[in-house]
């Protein structure tokens, strides 16, 4: 018996030595290491950010490479990432940037300045999807080997912000030359992690960069992104440990993830809802028309019922990350009697009948629209529902064979130039296909773009978007956050409002 | 019989050839070509017309479906817009998981429905066989995306038990991974192979030779296994090639739920994409599988049971 007590004693006494042992490595593993899966919903479709179009694409490219600058951490302003610093000639027609010294791509070559003018030459193509975030610069030459030289052909406001955004990422030129049609599957860039393999349509594996220019950073080994296309599949695949970051969480998924322990991440002000409106279907020509709908939107009710308080009230149809935002700029807010008021004064005082398309697959969206039917119905106009296959309503919206598109917006600059440009300036996409032509906003988008005081520009945007909660040509519904869940063991996950996860900064306690 | 089945290959080729003209409408039927799903909200005129170019779709109909039947005879399903990589490539890495899959949800449907048929067939009309019966029913009514949600919610989150995410690291690894999905396509299943073989079973065990091999004293399991069993097996083989069709349908939402890169999630995708070359060709390798399975089952039949052999 004493045996067996004595037995008992050393197990326990192994035990306790384990445990210490176990947990000092664990504290040790905590500052470097480890592989962090991250489920989203799609797979992405290339590397090459001159091809890209969805946003799996974007935020991975954002996530490999690196730009000549970056969005500093409130988002409010840009700071330096491979441009040390700038200067931009009094005039706003030449800028020209230092390039940091030591920068390596994943196969420790170094990167130059023949790399940078290399991929910015093909970001600021104007018949490429992107060119028109960098529509003024002309040229982009190496003046020296460590400096990079931009020409504009009139002063370009948003150009740092352009500079920051997925578009304008630098790889390397002979890696590009080299894989001639397979560049947007073989990238090479120099971020902190670089491409191990892409299982198409499972996973993409990204592993640590040896020759990242940051020291000590990554921290994590491995970084993989998993395809789990249902909602409820990435919910779980959290919930038992397969991953540790779960993308695009539905906000009525929201406490299923919190009750299963995960943290909830989420980005608030970088992305706004809102329908756009035919304005060659009568009534909705008429402004008056446009804005008693508009009046008719119970945001609040919408963002606590449909989204679970993870939106709130959007107040401009910019996102309230946007630079230059204006949340004071005559905001629209539910009101029917204001509605009733401005339906009297229109061709139609006693209402109307129509139909809108809500893409199939968009409970969120289809319910924003539920809710807005009804009070429409209280000011006497009758919105049928009709539902679409995504690509189907997509189809209808290019081709302007639409009646009324429920949407959103991102935005892959900070720069209110990018939406207000195609939103408000008829003269590239007729206004998002709204057919809205003002020429005194178009004048406005335009003057903006070239304003270096950033005083002068705000009164620019602010009148912008006092003229759109004006003519409502888009209504705006609500802010939605951008909702990530995520495992108590992964430390210092900041996703910005540009998609850019920023791994470099996150780390694992196992 | 090999004349029989070499004859029945036969008549794949023209079964093909229909799929092919169907689908390559079809596909162009639905509103939205790939240069909206892959240019969205962007698309100007000059890069939806690059696209198209580029697709060859400004071609009229009948001449493109040419152009793509004379390339398939070669060899060349085309390219994948999306991946920008050859059809053949994208899509035939991907078959080996879903026939897995395919392989393990019949299997596992036919390991549970033997005994609930028996004791439903046996008990009939007892407690037992109406137990069966309304819980098969229930299991007919879920649909896969709900049942494969709970089961891996259940099994994979709540107990722990298997592994809910991923096709595995291969061998056994592979096939405990496969199981949850399977079984969820099984649940399915099921219930159909249940009520015929159920049937089936009553039926053979009313026959002739079943009493006179009860009379002559054959020992129960020898008496069931041998002769029963397998002379109510036939309909089951029947019922499963039929219902194969149904069988694919739930691969392809298995497969979104437990994160398989199979054919089936690949098929959806394309559709949502326009991505038409790997749409025709997946449709090509579901409709091949449906008529060799069928094939299959009529050896089986054979194999079962002689007299079909002799019929022919």
């Amino acid at each position: 018996m004493n045996i067996v007590k004595q037995g008992r004693r050393i197990g326990l006494l192994m035990a306790t030595a384990l445990g210490i042992f176990a947990s000092a490595a664990g504290w040790a593993a905590a500052q470097t290491g480890g592989t962090l899966v991250v489920a989203r919903p799609a797979d992405i479709f290339t590397f090459d950010p001159y091809n890209t179009q969805d946003d799996r694409s974007i935020f991975t490219e954002l996530t490999i490479y690196d730009r000549l600058v970056k969005l500093t951490a409130d988002g409010k302003s840009v700071e330096p990432e491979l441009a040390t610093a700038w200067k931009v000639s009094p005039d706003g027609l030449t800028a020209d940037f230092t390039l940091r010294e030591g920068v390596k791509f994943w196969d420790g070559s170094p990167m130059t300045a023949e790399d940078v003018v290399f991929s910015l030459t093909r970001a600021i193509d104007q018949t490429g999807s992107w060119g028109f975030l960098f529509s003024p610069v002309k040229s982009v030459t190496a003046v020296d080997a460590k400096t990079v030289r931009l020409t504009m052909s009139e002063p370009f406001a948003p150009l740092l912000p352009a500079l920051s955004t997925f578009a304008a990422s630098i790889y390397s030129k002979a890696n590009f030359e080299k894989q001639g049609t397979a560049a947007g599957e073989k990238p090479m860039g120099s971020g902190a992690f670089m491409l191990e393999s892409w299982n198409k349509g499972q996973e993409v594996v990204l592993t640590k960069n040896p020759n990242y220019w940051q020291q000590g950073k990554p921290s994590l080994d491995k970084v993989i992104f998993r395809v789990v296309g249902d909602d409820n599949a990435r919910m779980l695949q959290l919930a038992s440990g397969d991953v540790q970051i779960a993308t695009d969480v539905p906000p009525n998924l929201v406490d299923q993830a919190t009750g299963s322990g995960a943290q909830i991440a989420t980005v608030p002000g970088s992305a706004v809802g809102f329908v756009t409106m035919n304005e060659k279907i009568k009534p909705f020509d008429e402004a008056a028309v446009r804005c008693a709908m508009a009046h008719a939107l119970d945001r609040e009710s919408i963002a606590k019922t449909v989204y679970f308080g993870k939106a709130t009230p959007a107040k401009s149809i910019l996102p309230s990350s946007t630079f230059f935002y204006d949340g004071n700029a005559d905001p629209i807010g539910y009101d029917l009697a204001k509605a009733k008021e401005l339906l009297a004064k229109s061709s139609v005082p006693t209402g109307f009948t129509f139909t809108a398309t809500v893409p199939t697959g968009d409970s969120t969206r289809l319910s924003v629209a539920q809710i807005w039917a009804a009070s429409l119905a209280q000011i006497g106009i009758t919105m049928n529902l009709e539902q679409v296959e995504a690509t189907t309503a997509q189809e209808m919206y290019n081709t302007e064979k639409f009646t009324m598109r429920m949407s959103g917006w991102t935005n892959d600059t900070p720069d209110p130039d990018e939406l207000m440009g195609v939103a408000l300036d008829y003269q590239p996409q007729n206004g998002l296909h709204s057919s809205y032509r003002n020429d005194e906003a178009r004048k406005l988008v335009l003057a903006g773009r070239g304003q270096l005081d950033p005083a002068e520009r705000q009164k620019t945007y602010t009148e912008l978007q006092r003229i759109a909660s004006r003519d409502c040509p888009f209504i705006y519904t609500v802010e939605e956050d951008r909702i990530f869940a995520v495992a108590p063991s992964v430390k210092g996950f900041a996703p910005n409002s540009q998609g850019k996860y920023s791994f470099e900064d996150v780390s694992m306690q196992p | 019989m090999i004349r029989y089945i070499a004859g029945r290959f036969l008549q794949v080729v023209p079964v093909l050839f229909g799929v092919s003209i169907v689908v390559f409408l079809l596909v162009r039927l639905i509103p939205g070509d790939p240069s909206v799903a892959v240019l969205g909200s962007r698309a100007t005129p000059e890069l939806v017309a690059r696209v198209r170019d580029q697709l060859g779709l400004d071609l009229p109909l009948w001449q493109q479906y040419l152009n793509y039947l004379s390339h398939a005879l070669r060899g060349d399903f085309g390219i994948s817009f999306f991946y920008q990589a050859n059809v053949w490539d994208v899509t035939i890495v991907r078959l080996p998981i879903t026939l897995a899959l395919m392989a393990m949800t019949v299997l596992i449907s036919v390991i549970i429905a033997v005994p609930f048929a028996f004791i439903s067939a046996v008990r009939r009309g007892q407690l037992p066989d109406h137990a069966v019966r309304i819980a098969f029913t229930i299991a007919l009514g879920m649909p896969v995306f709900w049942s494969g949600i709970m089961l891996a919610y259940l099994l994979g989150v709540k107990w722990r038990l298997l592994p809910i995410a991923g096709p595995g690291h291969g061998g056994v690894d592979t096939l405990v991974h496969l199981l949850l999905p399977s079984l969820t396509i099984a649940i399915a299943i099921a219930p159909i192979v249940v009520r015929t073989l159920r049937s089936s079973l009553i039926e053979v065990l009313g026959s002739d030779f079943v009493t006179t091999g009860r009379a002559m004293g054959l020992k129960p399991r020898f008496l069931t296994l041998n002769y029963v069993l397998r002379n109510s097996l036939r309909p089951v083989v029947t019922v499963i090639s039929i219902n194969f069709g149904y069988l694919i349908g739930g691969t392809v939402i298995a497969e979104q739920i437990f994160s398989l890169a199979g054919v089936g999630s690949l098929l959806i995708g394309s559709i949502g994409t326009r991505d038409y070359a790997v749409i025709q060709l997946a449709t090509l390798i579901f409709a091949l599988l449906v008529v060799l399975v069928n094939l299959a089952a009529d050896v089986i039949y054979m194999v079962l049971d002689p007299r079909m052999a002799l019929a022919r």
